[in-house]
């Protein structure tokens, strides 16, 4: 009897220490994580004057770009719980909006910018109407069928429009204030200044009310109805948002390549933004970036290391990451970032 | 009149021929959807896989053995499929699955022109020679491979009805957890239905190969077609995916000639769009086998 009472009580004593330890861990653990974000954002902006240039910087700026494009699909399918097959069709109207208005009228990239979100937000309000009337499997093919729509018509519009059958070219470098970005360094540093602040505001916004019912709905669609909240409409208002941060990646992709050839927002293309978003991991805002990054290096050196088989390494990784890696980079990163701070 | 009929009757006879070939796909997925919750992406590549065993193989043993033994050899490959890809992660969400079957459909796309010459390739049909149709001919092969098409669904169909495995099918898919608690091995099942799954997109591409041309991609826009074929009927229906079946065939077809074929395409993915609208589970869909 007397044996139990020691062991008990050590047992408590070590509950305990293990406690308080955690709660430390804890508070060590949110300022950490803001620490992390800075060197990571000054990481990225360092990047050209610590030896990323030539194609690398190209490579990391397109990266950067796509990161935009993921960020936005990972606000649909990692916060609202909508899996889109269909987020081409925003990177390209985006490209194809800004790189217009930049050829005929402006380079500025706040106009670029704004006339890229005012046309995917008129394109995505109509078909958001008709998408988020669904959900899961139909909600893929619905969106499928709308990038696919939007392919098609934009490659029927007369080439003398924009493009054609091969694509919007001719597109200008960027200005800002009425003074040119040149292209490597300082279009790099736009790039990833856009991206880090879309990626800054959407972390407010997935705190605020409706971010939480957004989520609300991902975990549980008919208990997100029965505390009140409106679930069609924030879907459709996710919808939204997400095509026209999509949209962004699209204007900074036109601007670093100066066009778009129809290739690059074929719908099929909407497959590799998905890629990048499960490898960065769902649900969080950083991973998408992780994976962009990760996808195009591994990409383009696939293809230059193995141009007859890439599709097998790649679509092996995919599959691991699938099967064995269920939250991404992010979700591995999140495991061990809290064993390292809470552990004892 | 005649100048306007003929036209019309070719895309119609077309439309029924890709539209058999179709169903053969379509019945699969759905069955596989209606008994699992399992979304195959892979159906394409399994599809093109049939058409490149036959390749292989028709030069030793004649195309018509190759018909025979392609199907099963790529119902193998279903299978260690299901086991090692599908099954782990059953607990998920099904989207899930549909990632697990894209991914797998990438690697096996890439398997396919490691290991086959990459270049499309035209084959020589087994039966040679054209009806005449009015005034222009019409392949034999086609009207041939469209009848053993739907041959075989209707074969499958009928099996689902008469034999031990398609009452099995049948129960698990009508409720999964009373079939199992009645004694009923719903994995075995499953992996049964995922193979014979595959074994029908790999017969469509058999058939479809002296058709089209053998390409690793041939099945990419096959299975979009499948798939809202699918749509239509309702996820898990098998009537609705071979009238479903049809209906994407005549849409894509019957324009040729007058429309180009992006609009034919907007058209039928109008069509699959408002479906959802009025109908989300399809025309005939409850969810299951009925």
């Amino acid at each position: 009897v007397y044996s139990g009472k020691v062991e008990l009580n050590r047992r408590i004593e070590i509950t305990v220490t293990g406690d308080a330890l955690n709660r430390q861990g804890a508070q060590l653990y949110g300022h950490g994580r803001h620490i992390a974000v800075i060197c990571a954002c000054a990481a990225l902006l360092a990047a050209p004057y610590i030896g990323v240039n030539g194609f690398g910087l190209f490579l990391l700026t397109k990266a950067l770009a796509l990161a935009l494009w993921a960020v936005g699909l990972d606000l649909l399918v990692g916060y609202t719980g909508l899996i889109s097959f269909g987020h081409s069709a925003w990177l390209g109207l985006g490209a194809y909006a800004a790189g217009y208005i930049a050829r005929e009228y402006t380079t500025d990239i706040f106009a670029a910018l704004l006339a890229a979100a005012a046309v995917v937000a008129i394109v995505a309000g109509v078909a958001g109407l008709v998408a988020t009337r669904v959900s899961g499997v139909p909600f893929a093919i619905v969106t499928l069928a709308i990038a696919a729509t939007v392919y098609l018509v934009i490659v029927r519009l007369p080439p003398e429009f924009i493009g054609g059958r091969t694509g919007l070219f001719g597109v200008p470098a960027p200005s800002v204030f009425g003074r040119t970005i040149a292209y490597g360094n300082e279009l790099y540093l736009a790039t990833t200044a856009l991206t880090i602040s879309v990626v800054l505001i959407l972390s407010y916004l997935v705190r605020t009310p409706f971010g939480r019912a957004l989520q609300a709905i991902r975990d549980n669609e008919t208990r997100a109805r029965f505390i009140g909240i409106n679930v069609s409409t924030q879907r459709w208002a996710a919808f939204v948002l997400s095509a026209v941060v999509s949209s962004f990646g699209g204007v900074m992709l036109c601007f670093l390549q100066g066009g778009m050839s129809t290739l690059e927002f074929q719908w099929l293309r909407s497959a590799d933004v998905l890629v990048m978003v499960l490898l960065g991991g769902l649900g969080s805002l950083y991973g998408p970036i992780v994976g962009a990054i990760f996808f195009s290096f591994v990409f383009t050196n696939l293809i230059s290391w193995f141009p007859r088989e890439w599709q097998i390494y790649m679509g092996l990784m995919f599959l691991a990451v699938v099967l064995f890696l269920p939250g991404g980079f992010a979700g591995a990163f999140e495991r061990l970032w809290g064993r390292v701070w809470t552990s004892p | 009149v005649r100048q306007a009929v003929e036209p019309l009757l070719v895309n119609l006879l077309s439309a029924s021929v890709y539209g058999s070939l179709l169903a053969l796909v379509s019945f699969g997925l759905t069955l596989v959807f209606g008994l699992g919750r399992v979304v195959n992406f892979a159906a394409g590549v399994f599809y093109a896989l049939g058409a490149y065993f036959m390749l292989t193989l028709s030069p030793q043993t004649g195309y018509w053995s190759a018909l025979a033994v392609a199907p099963v050899l790529v119902g193998l490959i279903g299978f260690v499929v299901e086991r090692g890809v599908i099954r782990p992660i059953r607990s998920r969400p099904e989207i899930y699955t549909l990632l697990a079957t894209f991914a797998l459909a990438i690697t096996l796309t890439g398997l396919i022109q490691t290991g086959w010459d990459p270049r499309p390739r035209l084959v020589d049909p087994p039966i040679l020679g054209s009806f005449q149709i009015l005034d222009g001919p019409f392949p034999k092969w086609r009207v041939f491979a469209a009848a053993i098409a739907i041959v075989s669904v209707a074969l499958v169909w009928v099996g689902l009805y008469t034999t031990t495995l398609g009452l099995r099918i049948r129960a698990a898919s009508d409720n999964r957890l009373m079939a199992s608690l009645l004694g009923l091995n719903t994995f075995k099942v499953l992996t049964a239905t995922f193979s014979l799954s595959c074994g029908m997109a790999a017969l469509a591409g058999v058939l479809a190969g002296p058709i089209f041309s053998v390409r690793a991609t041939m099945g990419n826009d096959l299975l979009v077609d499948a798939f809202l074929a699918v749509m239509i009927g309702g996820l898990g229906s098998l009537r609705g995916a071979v009238v479903g079946a049809y209906l994407i065939a005549m849409l894509k077809n019957l324009p040729v000639g007058w429309l180009e074929a992006e609009w034919a395409s907007i058209a039928a993915f109008a069509l699959v769009v408002s479906v959802m609208l009025t109908r989300p589970s399809g025309v005939f869909g409850e969810g299951r086998v009925e």
